[in-house]
């Protein structure tokens, strides 16, 4: 239990303070419903849909893929990368797809909750 | 469905550590990589993107690190990584191990041999139905002492009292059964109600009768299940058949299940009791007389009633038969005891006190393997402060030194089964 607590206090601080806890994988799978990509492309394109908002380091997003592919949300292939170079590719499974839509639609929910909340005076 | 597929992956990464941990490395420097020549396109210099991109992601083995602990199976492979540590330690100061197995072992050994006896002895239930309600019963002599009783005392005691709900009498019976090569059997001549008393029901066929139980009626036995089997070979119509005892044609009536075991035994041999015939005594017998103290008493309590109260009653009871008969009394009671005091004896007690003493062996044993864990603990306070400058958390160094003392306590404990045996 001690441990846990420990390894869990160590996470947080690996990820973004600005990043709401629990949606960095929700935003990965969005990344990835495009199309597959790899880990650096999945990060990069975070930063920049967020106009540089998020900036989610190697240790985060890769324990994130982890997570994600233990849970069958995503799936991981080596491919060739367009400089010669090999790097894993992930794409979402179906599993990932639907688990996107819901957590989608429960983000859309909670955040209209929260602004009608915020709005009422 | 996605426990599994976790378990499996991480069976997959245990199994194959170096296959993941290449991949693992790949992709990390295929991040690096890629941001660097991103940096390069902007016009910096292949060492300077590589610096920034450092500054930014942060150390690339503690990266690696956190990427690996965060799963279940980094768990497994620290702790075996932790056991080969206690090992290498332990080798590393033969002595100490030494001292510390065998301090527990000595402990450990002793009070599972302790306990084993116990529990066999002591704690193990009776074979019998309720045998907390179950006493013997015996005429108290003169010097205060336990003596058998009489068939014709009994007789009297059965008819008179209100405490037992059954009171059955035995001796012992050593026949030779003529069944293949003759054998001398351990036995009991008992009353018809004695299986009644104990709450004992035959497998196969039937009780005795109480019609059985007088001279001049067909003799019928009962077997015990392992004699069943190895005599008459588990013959399951064995019930109704004659056997040769004695020279005596016998009829059996029945086999006990193999889960009852006769503690009853007056053989000095202490052999278990394998066969019973009806007593079949008649009051007109000389060896059924008041005198004839050679039979065993034993009683069912009815519910409700103590020993006390049984033991005051049949006080009562003797006392108007020895006002009746005073030439052929010359107790002065009777001794009712519980059927587990009976067969254990006085031992008991010395049992619980000798267990008692090799628990305290084993706390002593274990207060002095603390103490000498304390010494070797002062000894590693340098080590403890390195792993922690390297990173260690608390909780690391904790369970590092926790799978090293179980494993002393395993040793101890495996150490412990040769004393116990």
């Amino acid at each position: 239990m001690l441990l846990l607590t420990l390894r869990r206090k160590r996470h947080m601080v690996d990820k973004p303070s600005d990043l709401v806890q629990g949606t960095l994988d929700m935003l990965i799978l969005k990344t990835l419903a495009l199309e597959p990509m790899h880990g650096y492309g999945i990060a990069v394109r975070l930063e920049q849909m967020s106009h540089g908002v998020f900036r989610v380091n190697a240790g985060s997003l890769f324990v994130a893929f982890q997570r994600l592919q233990r849970a069958g949300l995503i799936k991981g292939e080596w491919k060739p990368t367009e400089n010669s170079r090999r790097a894993k590719y992930y794409s979402l499974t179906e599993q990932g797809r639907r688990r996107l839509n819901s957590e989608t639609r429960e983000w859309g929910r909670q955040v209209a909750a929260i602004a009608r909340i915020l709005e009422a005076s | 469905m996605s426990l599994l597929r976790n378990a499996t992956s991480g069976l997959r990464s245990l199994l194959r550590k170096t296959q993941v941990d290449r991949e693992l490395n790949e992709e990390l420097n295929g991040f690096l990589e890629m941001a660097a020549e991103e940096k390069i396109k902007h016009g910096v210099s292949r060492e300077d993107a590589r610096r920034a991109v450092r500054l930014e992601q942060g150390n690339f083995e503690v990266t690696r690190e956190v990427v690996r602990s965060a799963t279940w199976e980094s768990l497994v492979e620290t702790c075996w990584q932790d056991l080969r540590f206690a090992i290498r330690m332990l080798r590393k100061s033969p002595e100490f191990t030494a001292v510390a197995v065998l301090t527990l072992a000595l402990g450990i050994g002793a009070n599972t041999a302790m306990f084993s006896l116990v529990n066999g002895v002591l704690l193990r239930p009776l074979p019998y139905l309720n045998p907390d309600r179950l006493t013997m019963v015996w005429e108290k002599s003169s010097d205060g002492s336990a003596e058998n009783v009489g068939y014709a005392t009994y007789l009297d005691w059965k008819s008179q009292n209100k405490s037992f709900e059954q009171l059955a009498i035995y001796s012992s019976w050593q026949p030779v059964l003529q069944v293949g090569e003759p054998e001398p059997l351990n036995g009991l001549r008992v009353t018809s109600n004695y299986f009644r008393t104990l709450g004992v029901h035959p497998e196969i066929g039937r009780d005795f009768l109480p019609e059985e139980d007088s001279p001049n009626t067909n003799k019928v036995v009962m077997l015990s299940h392992r004699l069943w089997q190895r005599k008459f070979s588990s013959d399951p119509n064995i019930s109704g058949k004659t056997i040769d005892l004695n020279a005596t044609q016998y009829i059996v009536a029945g086999v006990l299940p193999a889960s009852y075991q006769s503690l009853m035994s007056q053989d000095p041999r202490g052999g278990t009791v394998e066969i019973w015939r009806v007593l079949g005594y008649d009051i007109s017998q000389p060896w059924a007389c008041r005198t004839c103290h050679h039979l065993v008493a034993i009683g069912r309590l009815r519910d409700g009633v103590s020993i006390t109260q049984a033991t005051a009653e049949m006080d009562i009871v003797s006392a108007a038969l020895t006002k009746a008969y005073p030439k052929e009394y010359d107790d002065v009671g009777v001794i009712v005891t519980p059927i587990r005091d009976q067969l254990l004896g006085p031992a008991s007690g010395r049992l619980y006190i000798l267990l008692g003493a090799v628990c305290l062996v084993l706390l002593v044993g274990c207060a002095n393997l603390a103490n000498l864990l304390l010494a070797r603990a002062a000894s590693r306070q340098r080590e403890v402060a390195m792993r922690t400058a390297l990173g260690a958390t608390g909780g690391r160094v904790i369970r590092q030194l926790l799978v090293e003392n179980c494993l002393l306590g395993l040793l101890g404990a495996a150490a412990g089964l040769f004393p116990a045996c």
